[in-house]
């Protein structure tokens, strides 16, 4: 059946419709991220689980699980002192460390990428990671491990911060960051870490060798509960910070001059973005060593996924950053067991062709503002 | 996006030469401890170590003369022990047990005792080129290739023998979790690879066959050293394919020793394991040049133009020598190889 229609009627219709598809793509831009961000959620949470049911040794699940309750709630239900031992003191330590280096690494890679709207910042990018390694080595180099297990961490957390304070000191000029210098002497400052720490290498025998590797290299092995109670607040403020800062973010990536006009305490802001994500990266990098990779392509993924906006940005980053990170140690502790990979070796493995299979389908620039 | 393509490209190169260069130092350390420049610098441990045969032999006396007198095994125990980090061990019985994460240990654990009380082992042992037992590796047995704590914890072992080289947290973890650990540190000289013998004899319970190994060894070193005494000793270059050669601290130059050679390298002052460049060699000018990194590396050093001037390449005495890298009592087949080819006139009848 054909009905003829006058000219005008199709588009008459077609006002009311248009003007509720707009109101639906308000509704959209809310309901995506909202909908990513639950997505992302479920993904940690399946991440979770599966890492701490799966492990280089096969548990019956219903007794991992029944582990993970019991001490979980403080029931105070008779265990199995094996299960006991390798669920709850070995492997769910890692699961959770890996967890929070992941979400601090990837909190941190988006927000460097922000401030410096530039694709290749990570949060290595002021020299952070390499200053800590500096610090560990040092560390590692003096004996410290045999004093006290906590000196190396601190050596290089207080390696991170200063590494900051000096790349900061290097590109501010009355007042003024230049971020462009700022990355140069961020990059400088690197090498040079880099330099000293082969240096080292010269003066120190096999077994101090091998530590200096195993730090350098990243690795989740051996993470205990106390490593993730000394990790853990410094990530949470340093990440919860630069949430509260994602508005600012936003309108820097617009250019200092705008945001100024905008009423953004540019310079403040900057100062800020810089200590929390050192902050954060400084505390997941003492405690793991150097994870590559995941500050670099989770935020891309993400930006990919959810768009620019750092109020979505940030936490979804964190997110996956999570549970990107526990399912790359899963599968470095499992893949080719009793072969243990190093975490950075799968970070890079799955991550790179992902992105850039994500990047092919897309065939779009990453989308900056 | 080409550059973002690019670096993370580089970033995995590099991460991968990284991983892969510690991966094989992991394994060649197993074997010879390589790069322990402070260690051989400081003359003071040099010294001591001349004492270490007195010491070792004195020991093995003493193991003997116990065995003689006719202490049953489990008599002994409960036993204290110290390992090479200096921590007491105490073992109320003889560990039934035992897990080793380390070659050397696995090649001298299952050399001594009851493969049945041995409860894991590397997965280099299972390897024909690194293994000296594996017809004595068993179905129960765990295949570990690091430190893993969640392996150790399901083992249940009596006692766990580590290498310093192990992921210091996951040392202390299992500290924490009171599982016993006895770390062993020397792998440099052959007496050290002896004193593993009697140390693992101690852990097990099986001194008289630790003692009778040890000793052994001894008779047949002394026998090689009659048979070349007397002779003109060459002198004697190791060179190897991290470019390196090694001077007295190491099991290498103690090879070269008890086979009749001179090792040249302790000549020129060097001590452990040192880089060397080709100019160097061609002033050292030794007449044998040996290398423990394969056939296929001694036939490069061969075609190695450079190494045609000096008298070993000349000669054609450029060779591989086995047994050289697992470090253990089996170095004797490795001091016996060697004397073979240094001395062919003393073997001939």
């Amino acid at each position: 059946m054909t009905t003829l229609r006058e000219p005008g009627s199709a588009r008459k219709a077609a006002a009311p419709a248009g003007l509720s598809q707009a109101r639906g793509r308000a509704h959209a831009a809310l309901l995506r991220p909202l909908a990513l961000l639950a997505g992302f959620m479920g993904l940690l949470a399946v991440s979770v689980v599966v890492a701490t049911a799966v492990g280089t040794v096969q548990l019956p699940y219903g007794e991992t699980a029944r582990v993970v309750l019991v001490k979980a709630l403080g029931l105070g239900w008779p265990l199995d002192p094996t299960y006991e031992a390798i669920v709850w003191t070995v492997r769910l330590p890692r699961v959770l460390a890996a967890g929070v280096v992941g979400l601090a690494l990837a909190v941190c890679g988006a927000a460097m990428q922000g401030l410096f709207k530039n694709p290749l910042a990570s949060p290595d990018i002021l020299g952070v990671s390499s200053g800590g390694a500096l610090g560990a080595v040092v560390g590692i180099f003096l004996g410290w491990p045999l004093v006290n297990p906590w000196l190396v961490p601190g050596a290089a957390f207080a390696g991170a911060l200063a590494t900051l304070a000096v790349v900061y000191a290097l590109a501010t000029r009355g007042g003024r960051t230049d971020l462009a210098t700022l990355l140069l002497a961020g990059v400088a400052v690197s090498s040079f870490a880099g330099a000293v720490i082969a240096l080292l290498y010269h003066f120190v025998e096999d077994g101090v060798l091998r530590q200096i590797v195993y730090w350098l290299m990243g690795n989740l092995a051996g993470k205990r509960w106390e490593h993730l109670a000394v990790m853990a607040p410094p990530v949470a403020v340093g990440c919860g910070g630069l949430w509260l800062l994602s508005r600012e973010l936003n309108l820097l990536m617009g250019g200092e001059d705008d945001a100024r006009a905008l009423g953004v305490p540019v310079e403040r802001t900057k100062r800020w973005v810089m200590v929390l994500a050192a902050l954060a990266t400084g505390a997941a990098v003492s405690v793991t060593g150097v994870i590559g990779f995941v500050g670099l392509i989770v935020p891309h993924i993400v930006r990919l996924l959810i768009g620019p906006d750092h109020r979505w940005l940030l936490p979804a980053s964190g997110l996956l950053g999570a549970s990107f990170l526990i399912l790359a140690d899963l599968l470095a502790r499992t893949a080719f067991s009793p072969v243990e990979l190093r975490t950075g070796i799968v970070t890079a493995l799955a991550g790179v062709p992902f992105f850039l299979y994500l990047l092919a389908k897309r065939r779009a620039m990453v989308r900056w503002s | 996006m080409y550059g973002v393509a690019l670096t993370v490209w580089q970033q995995v190169i590099w991460l991968l030469q990284a991983v892969a260069r510690p991966q094989a130092a992991l394994r060649a350390g197993w074997a010879l401890g390589r790069m322990k420049v402070l260690r051989h610098a400081v003359p003071g441990l040099t010294t001591v170590r001349m004492f270490v045969p007195a010491l070792g032999m004195a020991a093995a006396l003493t193991l003997v003369l116990s065995g003689a007198l006719g202490a049953t095994a489990a008599e002994g125990f409960p036993r204290t022990l110290v390992d090479e980090l200096g921590q007491a061990i105490v073992l109320e019985q003889p560990p039934q047990r035992i897990f080793s994460v380390g070659l050397a240990m696995d090649n001298i654990l299952l050399s001594i005792t009851d493969p049945a009380r041995v409860v894991a082992v590397t997965r280099f042992a299972l390897d024909p080129a690194s293994s000296y037992v594996i017809d004595r590796i068993q179905d129960h047995m765990i295949i570990v290739d690091q430190l893993n704590a969640e392996q150790v914890l399901a083992a249940h072992p009596d006692i766990v023998l580590i290498t310093e080289w192990n992921n210091p947290d996951v040392v202390r973890q299992l500290r924490d979790l009171g599982v016993t650990l006895y770390t062993f540190t020397g792998f440099d000289t052959v007496e050290d690879a002896l004193d593993m013998v009697l140390r693992i004899g101690e852990i097990t319970g099986d001194e008289e066959r630790a003692a009778a190994i040890v000793a052994e060894f001894r008779q047949r070193a002394a026998a090689v050293a009659e048979r070349v005494a007397g002779r003109e000793r060459p002198r004697v270059l190791v060179l190897d394919n991290w470019g390196g050669t090694t001077g007295p601290g190491l099991s290498a130059h103690d090879i070269i020793e008890l086979a009749g050679g001179i090792n040249l390298a302790a000549e020129y002052g060097i001590h452990g394991w040192q880089p060397i460049d080709r100019e160097a060699v061609v002033e050292m000018n030794p007449d044998v040049i040996i290398t423990y990194s394969g056939e296929a590396f001694a036939e490069e050093l061969r075609r190695d133009p450079v190494l045609q001037a000096v008298k070993a390449g000349r000669t054609g005495q450029i060779f591989h020598v086995n047994h050289m890298e697992i470090h253990t009592h089996h170095y004797i087949l490795a001091i016996e190889e060697l004397a073979r080819r240094l001395h062919p006139e003393a073997f001939s009848q």
